[in-house]
């Protein structure tokens, strides 16, 4: 049965003439063609189109264009070299791979045989202690990687960070208002990973939280993330003033999820919530211990209070709001809300 | 150096092997005027733009991914590009033809495509009929416009085009379709309308 597109005419006349079918694929469309009237009108009315649009030949390129391009990137001077804020944590990581790759080596597997002994020794919280140690780097590894899409979606998109659009009848938070939608605020993060500014759908997902990551093979055909579970990482609030990658350099644009939200609800009553306990503002991500943040420089950082963003701002609420709709945003672009 | 890939060569013009961005602008300068000439249909700003993309391409190649192919960054930029220069010169799409688009009561854009069919080639020809092409793509909106040169005279393939425009193949191919659509229904309003009483 012939696909067809809502406008009326076979979407593969569409392909055939664009020269996107293989040989058999044309021999059998143009089977189909001969023995259906209808699809042959069609066909040939298509081949009017494409000979109309086929007149408009391209134009000599003006002489000198060349030279003009090239003479202009001369004079920019020498290509910036990008400084990968990743790269000390690069290095630390690979080291401890390394460490995980010479297990190999009789030497070493004994040498970690009595580590596990004395581990079992000093008991199991030490164990989980070190997984959890283990996980965090796994987890500021996977925010520096984002933090370089990051950057490289602003260098394509003119320092805009990565944005969907937003309207005034949009919530990201779920709403009974007549004639507004939500859209989470995750739906932001996605353009990274449909864009293939980061190929590998596993680093959206913390190693300390129960996230499960996007099936690879349903990335193209979305426009969002499947489920919430496959990010585990709050972005900046893109509802209100929207900081560019020119913007403070300080300023938390990701980070482990919010404790104050869940799925833009909030969860808190800011008069009553412990702010002096972290285990209460703190992530829950990593037990409760801190967060690891990404700023806008690209850095990564850990932290044990939320009010780490730029002069002390809190990460995880608006400044001057207590009541939360789903329509709020920043006010200035050094005012940080992480949220999914 | 010829012979190298596009990413080989960007990543010695990173290096400072001189001449290497110049075998790239070499390879991709044609097209890309091209490309420009028809989205926003001014020879001149096509120029500029050319240069722009090329320009920014150079400042941002520090952080391109070498994982990634080039063509379909170097587009992307060129997109947006032209995307800026429409939105500040205030264009916006013209749809206001004699035949309804879209409309329920009115013919299929399939009916549409075959009507143009018999009728468009009868009524103009030679210059006229690129003027009147040039004319009717210059007047599609922003998204068809673009997806129509980028899918038909760059003959991008669908992936790269859902890379550049950031949408899903899907969106892609059902988008390509509507601008064709479109193009036939504007190219058969104009016809119609050369056509002597």
């Amino acid at each position: 049965m012939s696909s067809t597109y809502e406008h009326g005419f076979d979407a593969r006349l569409l392909d055939l003439h664009l020269g996107h079918l293989s040989t058999s694929e044309q021999a059998e469309l143009r089977r189909r063609i001969a023995d259906d009237p209808g699809l042959g009108a069609q066909n040939e009315a298509l081949a009017t189109v494409f000979a109309a649009l086929r007149a408009v030949q391209d134009e000599p390129v003006p002489a000198t264009l060349l030279q003009r391009v090239t003479a202009s990137v001369r004079n920019a001077g020498p290509a910036p070299r990008v400084v990968r804020p990743t790269d000390e944590l690069t290095v630390a990581t690979e080291r401890t791979n390394g460490r995980i790759i010479r297990l190999g080596n009789v030497r070493d597997l004994a040498a970690v045989a009595a580590l596990i002994v004395l581990a079992v020794g000093v008991g199991v919280p030490s164990l989980m202690h070190m997984r959890e140690r283990h996980d965090r780097l796994g987890c500021s590894w996977n925010l520096a990687q984002l933090g370089r899409g990051v950057q490289q979606y602003a260098a394509t998109f003119n320092a805009s960070l990565p944005f969907v659009g937003w309207g005034q009848h949009q919530s990201w938070q779920p709403s009974n208002e007549p004639g507004v939608v939500m859209v989470p605020n995750r739906r932001h993060v996605y353009p990274l990973l449909l864009q293939a500014y980061i190929l590998d759908p596993r680093l959206f997902v913390c190693p300390s939280s129960r996230g499960v990551p996007m099936p690879r093979e349903a990335v193209r055909q979305r426009d969002d993330f499947l489920e919430s579970r496959n990010l585990s990482y709050a972005y900046q609030n893109m509802a209100g003033v929207r900081a560019s990658a020119n913007d403070d350099a300080g300023l938390s644009i990701l980070a482990d999820e919010n404790p104050l939200f869940d799925g833009g609800v909030p969860l808190f009553d800011a008069h009553r919530l412990p702010w002096s306990d972290p285990s209460h503002v703190n992530s829950r991500a990593h037990g409760g211990a801190g967060q690891n943040i990404l700023t806008l420089g690209g850095h990564v950082q850990w932290t044990t209070t939320p009010l780490s963003g730029v002069n002390g701002d809190n990460i995880w609420t608006l400044d001057g709001v207590t009541e939360y709709t789903g329509h709020e945003g920043p006010r200035a672009a050094t005012d940080s809300h992480l949220l999914k | 150096m010829l012979h190298r890939s596009d990413e080989e060569l960007l990543a010695e013009h990173l290096a400072g092997k001189a001449g290497a961005f110049d075998v790239l602008v070499g390879r991709y300068v044609d097209g890309l005027y091209a490309f420009f000439k028809r989205v926003v249909a001014n020879a001149a700003a096509a120029e500029d733009l050319v240069q722009e993309t090329f320009l920014q391409v150079h400042l941002a190649a520090g952080s391109f991914d070498p994982a990634r192919t080039f063509r379909p960054w170097l587009y992307t930029v060129a997109a947006n590009k032209a995307r800026d220069y429409m939105r500040a010169r205030g264009r916006r799409p013209v749809q206001s033809l004699d035949v309804s688009w879209g409309d329920a009561d009115g013919p299929t854009a399939g009916a549409q495509v075959e009507a143009a069919g018999t009728a468009g080639g009868e009524q103009v020809d030679g210059k006229e009929q690129i003027q009147e092409v040039r004319a009717v793509i210059a007047q599609m909106p922003e998204h068809l416009r673009l997806i129509l040169v980028l899918g038909y005279y760059q003959r991008l393939p669908y992936v790269e085009i859902a890379e550049i425009l950031g949408i899903p193949v899907g969106t892609v191919k059902s988008r390509l379709h509507s601008a064709v659509s479109q193009f036939a229904q504007m190219w058969l309003a104009r016809t119609k309308n050369a056509t002597p009483e």
